[in-house]
């Protein structure tokens, strides 16, 4: 049993990102990309580290009763699942034209974060920033006389922590105020917590 | 035409419908403050600076010279059939104070409605992009997006003028600047507006000068085009109806900048209006 769901790894690279999504129905997600030259395998286990889910339970402060992410932070702006999110980071991100996009505070991040994702903490994308058109640059905008074109930014999957929490939220309402093109931005929603929820592996700053 | 025909006579005769753009230049002129120094500059630019310089010498010589660069008028902006071509030097002389008072006679008069019609008219595209009353878009056309200018304080003028500058260019009436002729050997005339306004408001007041900027900024904002950065430098692949002045646009935000790209490829390129589509054409940082 445990061999025959791996029998089906499958080896996704640029261009062939439909066919892991036919593929893996059924299967547990194996995997593999290369992202800045070094490889990297998106693997999921039917154990979950509980431990490590709650550490992405992250209860949102000043939120009133409940406290879940909206499903959809704009009308223009994706909200994507696991699985487009492994089918870009295969192709898109493989290919070195995408980003996927951990918004959260860097101590945040050190417990773990899925593999081949950068991160961008919200708070640093704030109008005050004096660095943020250097940011905007780094995500792919041109610059002239201080005014950002965005023909060339980089289309961006953006997570956090997962539903109980706003980081992502707020950093594409930042981008969008930005004038960073809405079709180039994707909300994923389930964050850490939905992702190793799932059984998909993470990497932390130990590893 | 040629455009340093300085003989009115000629000018007179050669096409039946004239009307004075010297008329519609001298309010470019008048609007843009062009300066001696600029003008001499700006001939010794080739290419793009064609047009501009054009422009400049009809502010030094339509005192004493009746150098005029006279343009067909399309069919829609037809003077009756009655009316002779007039003398539109005269009709500049006329309207500038210190010129020795002309007998009008009815063709002039003619020519001059004409001339403040189209002074007119570019005048008010030109302040209303002072005043900001435009948005600069891509917008989708033929084979990609286009940058385009929408005037919303004329925008029939701004049509217009470009209709004009379209036909003019079309029958030889005017000398395209090579920058502006594109790859696939037709006329922007889109992007020959974007160069009127944009010279009109060089070299003017602080507000022309803030308002030139703002331009700059909205055009590069615009830009749809879509580059590849190989080892830090941005390439760009010349597409269908590309000129170096369009590109200029895309990149730098004004028209006039075209020679930044044009040095930076000069193994590839023998002349501005020698791009060719699918060139890949090197954007140096500005």
């Amino acid at each position: 049993m445990f061999s025959r769901k791996f029998a089906a790894a499958i080896a996704v690279s640029a261009g062939i990102a439909t066919s892991l999504m036919a593929q893996t129905d059924g299967e547990l997600i194996n995997a593999a990309f290369t992202v800045g030259g070094v490889e990297g395998r998106f693997t999921q286990s039917q154990t979950l580290n509980t431990a490590l889910i709650e550490t992405f339970h992250q209860p949102m402060e000043n939120c009133g009763a409940v406290c879940i992410a909206p499903n959809t932070v704009s009308a223009d702006i994706q909200t994507v699942s696991e699985r487009e999110v492994i089918a870009f980071v295969a192709s898109t991100v493989s290919a070195g034209n995408g980003l996927l996009i951990d918004s959260r505070e860097p101590e945040k991040r050190a417990a773990g974060y899925i593999s081949a994702s950068v991160n961008v903490p919200t708070s640093l994308v704030q109008p005050e920033n004096p660095y943020l058109s250097d940011i905007m640059l780094a995500l792919g905008a041109r610059s002239f006389e201080g005014t950002l074109n965005f023909s060339d930014a980089m289309p961006l999957i953006i997570f956090d922590d997962g539903p109980t929490t706003l980081d992502a939220p707020a950093l594409i309402t930042q981008l969008l105020g930005q004038g960073y093109p809405a079709d180039k931005i994707s909300y994923y929603r389930g964050g850490m917590l939905v992702w190793t929820a799932l059984g998909l592996n993470t990497e932390d700053a130990k590893s | 035409m040629n455009l340093h025909n300085q003989t009115p006579a000629k000018t007179s005769s050669s096409a039946p419908w004239i009307i004075a753009v010297g008329a519609v230049t001298f309010a470019l002129g008048a609007v843009g403050a062009f300066t001696l120094s600029q003008m001499n500059q700006s001939r010794q630019n080739d290419a793009i600076a064609v047009l501009a310089a054009q422009l400049a010498e009809m502010q030094v010589t339509r005192a004493q010279s009746p150098a005029l660069l006279a343009i067909a008028a399309p069919s829609d902006v037809a003077v009756p059939a009655t009316a002779a071509i007039p003398s539109a030097s005269a009709v500049l002389a006329a309207r500038t104070p210190t010129a020795p008072a002309v007998e009008l006679s009815q063709e002039d008069k003619v020519a001059e409605a004409i001339a403040i019609v189209n002074r007119n008219k570019m005048r008010m595209l030109t302040e209303g992009v002072v005043a900001g009353l435009y948005s600069v878009t891509a917008e989708n056309a033929d084979g990609g997006s286009r940058i385009a200018l929408n005037s919303r304080n004329a925008a029939s003028t701004a049509a217009e003028l470009e209709n004009l500058l379209a036909k003019a260019a079309a029958n030889g009436d005017i000398e395209v600047p090579d920058s502006i002729a594109t790859s696939d050997g037709t006329v922007d005339s889109q992007t020959l507006l974007f160069d009127l306004v944009q010279r009109s408001l060089q070299g003017g007041t602080a507000k022309e000068v803030a308002a030139a900027q703002e331009m700059r900024s909205r055009a590069f904002a615009a830009s749809a085009a879509k580059t590849d950065v190989v080892e830090g430098k941005r390439y760009y692949t010349v597409q269908s109806g590309d000129s170096l002045a369009y590109i200029s646009l895309q990149f730098y935000g004004s028209t006039n900048a075209y020679e930044t790209i044009f040095e930076a490829n000069r193994a590839k390129v023998a002349s501005p209006d020698k791009i060719q589509i699918g060139q890949r054409l090197l954007i140096p940082e500005a």
